[in-house]
């Protein structure tokens, strides 16, 4: 092993933490509300057992621990993810024809900077070192767009958003932006300590903010709107539209 | 890409979702009673009959003549100040409106994505047009008589929502808005 005796330190406090975490998730019955979260802080536990095992075993600066760090990145980033979209789901599913509309269009979003993170990889030279940042970067870009669109949804039709909610969500966007920036710098900065402190200050910031999330019990889970039917959509919405369009035009005329 | 903008751009994700996240907390919910809905309804275009007044031409053509410059211009500056009060009672009022449209399609079990996006187009729309309108007023471009026209439509779209809303609440069959603006 040649990791400080800080890091070790720091490394068993986060571990400590993050079972913490589950075991309070899991107190709080979380597992009925958002199951991905709950999934991805019992891998995040396992995560850090394998990783010391690992270590132990061949050693930290092996080739072994290198991918065997990669791999379980790559497992948290899809799982962050998989937590983002549930999220978007836990609160706008209530709402039928608001989820209908939001679905294709944060999956289209997703897809779109899926593409446009290959299209920044073009080019790059096939090793992991330089792939795998930009690769990552990626990723948390499209966990901040798809958590960014979802939200923008429910600030638009005035959906509230429960505060553990918030907090958890809060936290996944801070860790992901602080990860994005983090490997943009890293070819600049070229100093991987400095990129590795930044990357842990996110996350202890992110299991802060989750902690504060589940520090109180949850709230009761609110019951489902009663909705309209859509003949009452159909028949109101076209012409409220028209009064607006109408309203704006009489606008546009005093320009004229 | 510089330093300096991939960290700007982290700030503007940083701010937006803290914005996003916590300035939505303080508007209601999806399930707000029939009281709060009411709420909602244009109160300012009520005034309107007054606010005409003050937009004819006869106060002025009356004190053209009658009352010292200073008056006039004091007069001139007074009303100026009243309808750019009203001008944004107005715009307060076709939010609360714009509000109500998003509440009904958020309780609405399917949305056309071809109406969703054009109320959303008119929403920036209006708020340009706003702004820009506020300007005018303030440079003392803006024809009174438009402003009056612009009024009544606002007062027409409050009366057919009220009548929606009454409607939904007692379960009386819709008979339908008027086309005509």
């Amino acid at each position: 092993m040649s990791l400080t005796v800080l890091s070790l330190v720091h490394w068993a406090l986060i571990a400590c933490l993050e079972a913490a975490l589950l075991v309070l998730a899991l107190r709080r019955k979380l597992r009925q509300r958002l199951p991905f979260f709950v999934a991805y802080l019992a891998v995040l536990v396992l995560g850090e057992l394998g990783a010391f095992s690992i270590y132990q075993i061949v050693g930290f600066k092996s080739k072994t621990s290198f991918y065997a760090f990669w791999i379980l990145q790559g497992i948290f980033v899809l799982l962050r993810a998989a937590v983002v979209y549930e999220i978007c789901r836990s609160i706008l599913s209530p709402l039928e024809g608001v989820w209908r509309l939001a679905k294709p269009l944060l999956l289209m979003m997703g897809c779109i900077l899926l593409g446009a993170m290959l299209i920044s990889t073009r080019g790059t030279p096939l090793s992991p070192v330089k792939i795998i940042p930009l690769g990552q970067r990626g990723l948390e870009l499209i966990i901040v767009g798809l958590l960014i669109g979802g939200l923008a949804f429910c600030r638009y039709y005035r959906v509230q958003v429960e505060n553990y909610v918030a907090w958890i969500a809060l936290g996944l966007g801070i860790h992901s932006i602080i990860q994005a920036t983090d490997n943009t710098l890293l070819p600049w900065l070229n100093h991987f300590a400095l990129w590795a402190a930044l990357s842990h200050v996110s996350f202890d910031i992110a299991l802060i903010m989750w902690g504060v999330a589940l520090w109180k019990p949850l709230p009761a889970p609110r019951p489902a709107p009663i909705l309209l039917t859509s003949s009452e959509y159909q028949s109101l919405t076209p012409q409220v539209t028209a009064r607006l369009r109408s309203l704006n035009t009489r606008l546009l005329e005093m320009w004229k | 890409m510089t330093m300096t903008l991939v960290f700007l751009m982290a700030i503007i994700f940083l701010v937006l979702l803290i914005w996003l996240l916590w300035a939505q907390q303080g508007l209601p919910s999806t399930q707000v009673s029939a009281l709060e809905i009411k709420k909602l309804l244009p109160v300012h275009c009520q005034h309107f009959p007054q606010v005409r007044r003050l937009l004819g031409t006869d106060d002025e053509k009356f004190l053209i003549g009658r009352a010292s410059r200073n008056t006039l211009k004091q007069w001139r500056t007074e009303r100026n100040r009243i309808l750019r009060l009203y001008l944004h009672g107005l715009a307060e009022d076709f939010q609360h409106l714009q509000q109500l449209a998003r509440l009904i399609s958020a309780l609405s079990p399917e949305l056309e994505r071809s109406q969703e996006s054009e109320l959303l187009l008119l929403g920036l729309q209006f708020r340009v047009l706003y702004r820009m309108t506020l300007l005018r007023l303030t440079l003392r471009t803006l024809p009174l008589e438009e402003t009056a026209r612009l009024t009544e439509l606002v007062v027409q779209l409050g009366l057919e929502m009220q009548r929606f809303l009454d409607h939904m609440a007692e379960g009386r069959p819709y008979v339908g808005i008027t086309s005509a603006t």
